[in-house]
Parts: C-alpha cells; sequence; structure tokens
C-alpha cells in the first residue's frame, strides 16, 4: 500500500501501540534492583524494604517452598528463553509515591501522557494508580471516590492498614495451584487493593495502570478488589512496556471478591511490547446474586497464558467472560476463560475472540466445571478464530465436566478464514487490502467491542488498524 | 479529445490456468444500457469481475480502457474509485456490519446518514439490515437491494450488474427496471448481466451482446432478445454458427 494512505490511516484513528510509542528508550532513572538466586534472604530483603508486617514475610516464605516443590507446568509453550535465575525480582524505580502529576519526573509523566493514561485519568476516571516497575509512583483519586468510602490503596499500604481484610483474602481467591501462582505469592510487588462498602455503586471506572520499564525484570503486582454486598465497581486494567533489549516476566495476579448482589466489571487492555512473557493469574468469587465480567483485550506481548476464572459460589451467580486476543509473527496467546459452578442457578457465558496473523498462534484453553448440586447451572461457550493466513495457526482445548444431571451446557467453535473473494468484494467498494482486512476484523469483533466503554473500545480498534496500516496481510 | 466510455478490447481471460474468455470486444458509452445476455457457464461473470480486477482473473490478451485510460494495472479498489462499480449476483457474507459499509460508502460522496435511511427506505428494506452482518442470511431479495443501495451511494458513472433478476420476485423485477432508466437518465454507462429479458420490459437496452462459450456469438438490439425468449440460447448458437 502507498505511503500516502499509511498516513491517512493513522491520522484517521490517532491511536497507535504502546510499543511504538514509548519506542526502545528506557523508563525512569536510578532503579534500585534485588536479584540472584530465588532464596529466603532474597525474599526477606524484599520484605525488609518494604517494611512489612511479619506475618507477610511468613506468608511469602510459605509460598517459597510451594514453589520450589512444584513442577513447571508441562502444557507450556514459548517460554524457552525463561531463565528465573537471570531476572531482577525487584525494581525500585526510584520515585516516591505522589499524589499529583507535576511531582513526579518529566520523563516519566511524559511516557503517561503518550500513552493517553494522564489526559483519561483526567477526562474519564475515577481513581488511578500507576505502578512503574514494582512500585507504586503515583495515586490519584476523585472526591467522588472517596467520600463514598471506597479504599484505593497500593496493597502495599493496604497491607499496614487493613491486615484483617488482606489476611482474609490475599491468595485465598486464587491459592499457589501452580508454580507461578506460588512464585508470585513470594515475591509479588505492587498493585492495588479495591474495597467497595456495601451498596456504594461506582459507575465510573477506575483504573490501575502498569510500566515494565526496562528488560530483565520480573513483575509481580497483586491486584485484590472486594465488592461487598450489593456493591458495583468497573475497574480497569492496562499493562504497556517499551520495546525492550530482551525479555521481561510478567507474572501477576487479580483477584476478586464479589459480595451478594454486588456486580463488578474488571476490564484489561494489554498492551506490552513484543517481549514480554505475560503470565496472569485471574480469579473471581462470586456470591449469591453477584456478577462478575471479565473483559480481556491481550493485544501485545511476545507469549500470554490468560484465563480469567470464577468460582460462582452462591446461588444465582453469574459470570460473563469477553476475551479477545490478537497473534501475530510468531507470538503465542493461550487464553480463555475457566469456571466453576457451585451455586444452584449460576449462569456463565465466555465469548473468545482470537486472530492469528502472520504465524501468530491462538489456543483457546478453557474449563466448564460443573459440581454436583448446582442445580440447574447453565453454561454457555463460544469459541471463534480468524486466520489471515495459512502461516497462522489457532487450537481449541475446551474442557467440560459436569457432575449435575439438571445443568445444560453449550459450547461452540468456529474458525474462519477471509476468502479472496471477500477481500475483492470490499476492494471493489473502493477500501484498499489493508482497509479492508482491518473493516472485516472490526466487525468480527464488534459484539465484545460494543460492551466496552467507548475509550476502551477506541483502543482496541486503534491498535488492530495500525496493525493493518503498517504491516498489512502476508502471502 | 479523448472518447468518455468503458472500452473492452480483444479481452481473453484466463482463470486458474483455463481460458474462459476470448476476443470480447464492448463499447459502453455514458448513458448507454449494453445487456450481456448468455446460458449458464457462458463467462458472464468472469467479464464482470475481470472488468472490476479480481485477482484471480488473469487478462491475457486485451485491454480494459475506462474514459481513454487502460485500468488494467489498476487494483480494484482503483477502478472503483475512477467511477467504476460492480453489483454482484451473489455478495459474500461478511463479518462486516452493514452500517460500517454503507457509511464508509455514503462518506466519499458527503451522503448524510438520514438520506441513507431513505434509501433504504425507498428501496423497500427495514432499517434494521444496518444492524446485521452485510450479505449474512439475507435473503436473495435483501442482498440484490443491498448491491444496489450501496451503488446509489458510490454514484458511479460506469456500473456491472451481474444479473440483478435472478431470484427476485416481481415486485424486484419491475424496481429494477426502474433503476435501469434513471441511470440513463444520468448518464451512467450500464453494463447488464442477465440470462433473461424480464427487465427489459419498461426500458430496451441500446445493445445486446450474446456470450456463448466465452465468445461474443451474436451482437444487436433488443429484436435478440426475443429471438432468445422465444428460441432459447441453443438455435441461436446454431444460427451464429451457420452465419
Amino acid at each position: 500500500m502507498s505511503k500516502r494512505e499509511d498516513t491517512d490511516l493513522k491520522n484517521i484513528i490517532g491511536l497507535t501501540t504502546a510499543e511504538e510509542i514509548l519506542g526502545e528508550r528506557e523508563i525512569g532513572r536510578d532503579k534500585l534492583v534485588i536479584k540472584g538466586r530465588i532464596s529466603p534472604d532474597l525474599i526477606d530483603e524484599i520484605s525488609r524494604r518494604k517494611k512489612e508486617p511479619d506475618w507477610m514475610r511468613r506468608m511469602r516464605r510459605m509460598y517459597l517452598e510451594i514453589f520450589n516443590k512444584l513442577s513447571t507446568p508441562q502444557w507450556l509453550e514459548g517460554i524457552e528463553e525463561l531463565d528465573l535465575d537471570e531476572l531482577s525480582y525487584y525494581v525500585d524505580p526510584g520515585v516516591e509515591r505522589r499524589f499529583s502529576w507535576e511531582e513526579i519526573p518529566k520523563d516519566i509523566v511524559e511516557a503517561y501522557e503518550k500513552l493517553g493514561i494522564k489526559k483519561a485519568e483526567a477526562e474519564f476516571l475515577l481513581g488511578l494508580n500507576a505502578q512503574l516497575d514494582s512500585e507504586s509512583i503515583l495515586l490519584r483519586m476523585k472526591e467522588n471516590l472517596l467520600k463514598k468510602g471506597v479504599v484505593f490503596l497500593p496493597l502495599e499500604e493496604a497491607v499496614h492498614k487493613y491486615p484483617d481484610m488482606i489476611r482474609e483474602y490475599f491468595m485465598k481467591i486464587f491459592p499457589p495451584e501452580h508454580k507461578f501462582a506460588a512464585l508470585h505469592g513470594a515475591l509479588w510487588s505492587g498493585g492495588v487493593f479495591v474495597y467497595v462498602p456495601p451498596n456504594v455503586k461506582i459507575d465510573t471506572p477506575v483504573e490501575a495502570f502498569f510500566l515494565i520499564g526496562s528488560a530483565l525484570e520480573g513483575n509481580f503486582e497483586h491486584t485484590l478488589i472486594i465488592a461487598d454486598k450489593n456493591s458495583s465497581l468497573h475497574f480497569i486494567e492496562g499493562c504497556a512496556a517499551p520495546r525492550l533489549s530482551r525479555y521481561s516476566f510478567h507474572d501477576g495476579m487479580v483477584e476478586i471478591y464479589v459480595g451478594e448482589n454486588a456486580h463488578v466489571t474488571f476490564t484489561t487492555l494489554q498492551n506490552w511490547s513484543s517481549q514480554v512473557i505475560n503470565f496472569n493469574n485471574k480469579r473471581a468469587i462470586v456470591e449469591r446474586n453477584g456478577h462478575i465480567e471479565w473483559v480481556e483485550g491481550s493485544i501485545g506481548s511476545k507469549v500470554t497464558y490468560v484465563y480469567p476464572s470464577a468460582v460462582l459460589r452462591g446461588d444465582n451467580a453469574s459470570m460473563e467472560s469477553y476475551v479477545i486476543t490478537f497473534a501475530r509473527d510468531g507470538h503465542i496467546k493461550d487464553s480463555g476463560s475457566k469456571v466453576i459452578h457451585r451455586g444452584r442457578n449460576t449462569r456463565s457465558r465466555i465469548v473468545s475472540k482470537s486472530i492469528s496473523m502472520r504465524g501468530g498462534k491462538t489456543i483457546y484453553r478453557g474449563v466448564v466445571r460443573i459440581l454436583k448440586g448446582a442445580e440447574n447451572a447453565k453454561s454457555y461457550t463460544s469459541c471463534d478464530t480468524l486466520l489471515l493466513d495459512d502461516k497462522s495457526i489457532t487450537a481449541t482445548y475446551p474442557h467440560v465436566q459436569n457432575d449435575e444431571p439438571t445443568a445444560i451446557i453449550g459450547h461452540e467453535a468456529r474458525v474462519s478464514k477471509i476468502s479472496d473473494q471477500l477481500l475483492f468484494y470490499l476492494r471493489s467498494r473502493g477500501l484498499n487490502e489493508n482497509e479492508a482486512l482491518s473493516m472485516i476484523i472490526s466487525g468480527y469483533i464488534s459484539d465484545v467491542l460494543s460492551r466496552l466503554p467507548f475509550e476502551q473500545a477506541a483502543i482496541i480498534r486503534g491498535a488492530i488498524d495500525l496493525e493493518f496500516s503498517k504491516y498489512g496481510r502476508v502471502g | 479529445m479523448t472518447l468518455k466510455g468503458l472500452l473492452v478490447k480483444d479481452l481473453s481471460v484466463e482463470v486458474a490456468g483455463k481460458l474462459i474468455l476470448r476476443d470480447v470486444n464492448l463499447e459502453v458509452r455514458p448513458g448507454e444500457i449494453h445487456a450481456i445476455m448468455g446460458p449458464n457457464a457462458s463467462g458472464k461473470s468472469t467479464l464482470a469481475y475481470t472488468i472490476m480486477g479480481h485477482p484471480l482473473y488473469k487478462v491475457v490478451n486485451g485491454d480494459i480502457i475506462l474514459d481513454g485510460e487502460s485500468i488494467l494495472n489498476l487494483p480494484p479498489e482503483e477502478r472503483f474509485k475512477r467511477g467504476l462499480f460492480l453489483a454482484f449476483q451473489v455478495p459474500p457474507e461478511t463479518m462486516v456490519k452493514t452500517r460500517t459499509l454503507y457509511t464508509y460508502l455514503a462518506k466519499r460522496n458527503n451522503i448524510s446518514f438520514t438520506k441513507i435511511l431513505q434509501y433504504i427506505r425507498d428501496i423497500g428494506l427495514s432499517e434494521d439490515i444496518l444492524d446485521r452482518f452485510l450479505n449474512k442470511n439475507f435473503s436473495g431479495g435483501e442482498m440484490k437491494r443491498s448491491e444496489f443501495i450501496q451503488m446509489i451511494l458510490s454514484s458511479p458513472r460506469y456500473t456491472i450488474l451481474d444479473e440483478p433478476d435472478s431470484g427476485v420476485d416481481a415486485d424486484g423485477i419491475l424496481m429494477i427496471s426502474r433503476f435501469l432508466k434513471q441511470l440513463k437518465e444520468r448518464d451512467v454507462g450500464v453494463l447488464i448481466i442477465t440470462h433473461i429479458g424480464r427487465v427489459f420490459k419498461e426500458i430496451n437496452p441500446d445493445a445486446v451482446h450474446v456470450l456463448i462459450g466465452g465468445r461474443i456469438l451474436m451482437e444487436g438490439g433488443p429484436e435478440i432478445i426475443k429471438l432468445i425468449d422465444e428460441n432459447g440460447y441453443e438455435y441461436l448458437q446454431k444460427l451464429a454458427v451457420k452465419r
């Protein structure tokens, strides 16, 4: 395609991928780094730096022991280069946490400005926690959030201020059932704690934004959300990194407790640069009449493993999970959703839309488990894949296990390819090949995008359009 | 001064290594209606696709000239931008919302959304078509009507209608006749592919070309339509061979 059209499309969209925006420059200076073999001493040092109470230090030690006992999951593909011994487990960005943008070093603010986070915070968010490397560097909260009694804090501070709640829920929603979850428990740093009191409804989103500033970092942020009875919350998490000279490893965790009648929407816009190995651990426990909605937009990274999950514990509890993944150039997206139905009349709906191009690989890996006694549970999974060329790969591994005779379970899977005839049709209407592909993909994920706030939908659309204005289609 | 028109000169076309069209010649001037008639598999759609620039249809000989310039090396989107439009016989199912493509086309010609809605109503479609995926689960009538709407929104100078009358009821046929009249009034050059002559009840084509086995076997005026209607293509073929 011509140069002119290329710029036109960019102008129309006005957005680009995070990696391209941030370029190759490291973010932040004068960092303090903890590295070396993972040992009890190393854990103690992280704990000491954070001035943690002893119970947290001991908890970290316990997870380290579990980590040492567990073996690496056999099915993981694409982590061959990961060598845990060469990573920095804790990277202090060298910036104290502040409450206003003015107090943050200019070159760091610039990164958030370029990514549109500063603007979003001003215009659209009720709260923002900005994290660089292993620590929160900025916490912004609108008055409305404080007035309603919502707690929105870096997890480190919550450990001191709300020890009872942290002890009750931290890694209890997602116990360390595999090696990387245990490693996370031992090394966690950063992330947010949110508590929404009973009957408080937060309609405007709050966001946590995570930046990895340099190569060979281990990033273990932990987000813990407790939505009390009859409350509601929309939480957005965003991630980005500049182009890195080598890989970095992200092993984050999100735990959500959805109380009776409460409603939580958790949206992730993952836009790591293409060197990041991205491992996620996301789970919610949902009480009676509660509802969790996961929206996962997985655009960046080299390899991603992400399976937003829920345990539907109470009667009438429900989960909706919308996962959009995009894999290109040999990158791997291993994603899906997992749900365990325990309560009666529980409902789950999983919609996965993946796109593979130029040798990208997308995998759907899901679990639907219905326990005996989850009477009249209903679960529906739909996973679609769009393959843009013959070099790209997709696979679907659904796992369904039902012990409840009254349950109703549906599963649909489709693989679509873009035919020459379809491309010709759209080109005969004046679209060039890349515009046509971008229009097809926008349409393909439109039912998921329509559920997102305008700003987020625009980011995902923008990222897709950029992909096609830059590279086009192979073959 | 170059003569305005869509010219097909000595055109031979191969698809997947097989020669489908041989030495086809056509001259469609603005405001003229040309009918291409022929039995099934005679190469009619191949001609339409080739003029529009389908990448799988290889021109092995000849040229296609639009208002004095060869468009042979232009991709389909450029041919569209130069005023060419193809209404597909069977448009492919898409994952694109009808609204998206309609507004895209309308934007090029500064056509308002209100106007789009009016066109949709006038042509006898329901507005909810906008929120459906274009051509997906469309009835035959909806498909043809939707192609016509896209043609209106594109305001082409030359349009190729590939069997607009197939699978369409009596009202649909009437609608097509009216469209042909309007296109003629607006000085649009029309190449209409059909195998029966029903759409010409109200307006006669300026020329009829009979395509059989990839060649134009006979050319003339509306009288050929009557000939075909009464005797069929086989008779015409024999007649042509005799001639």
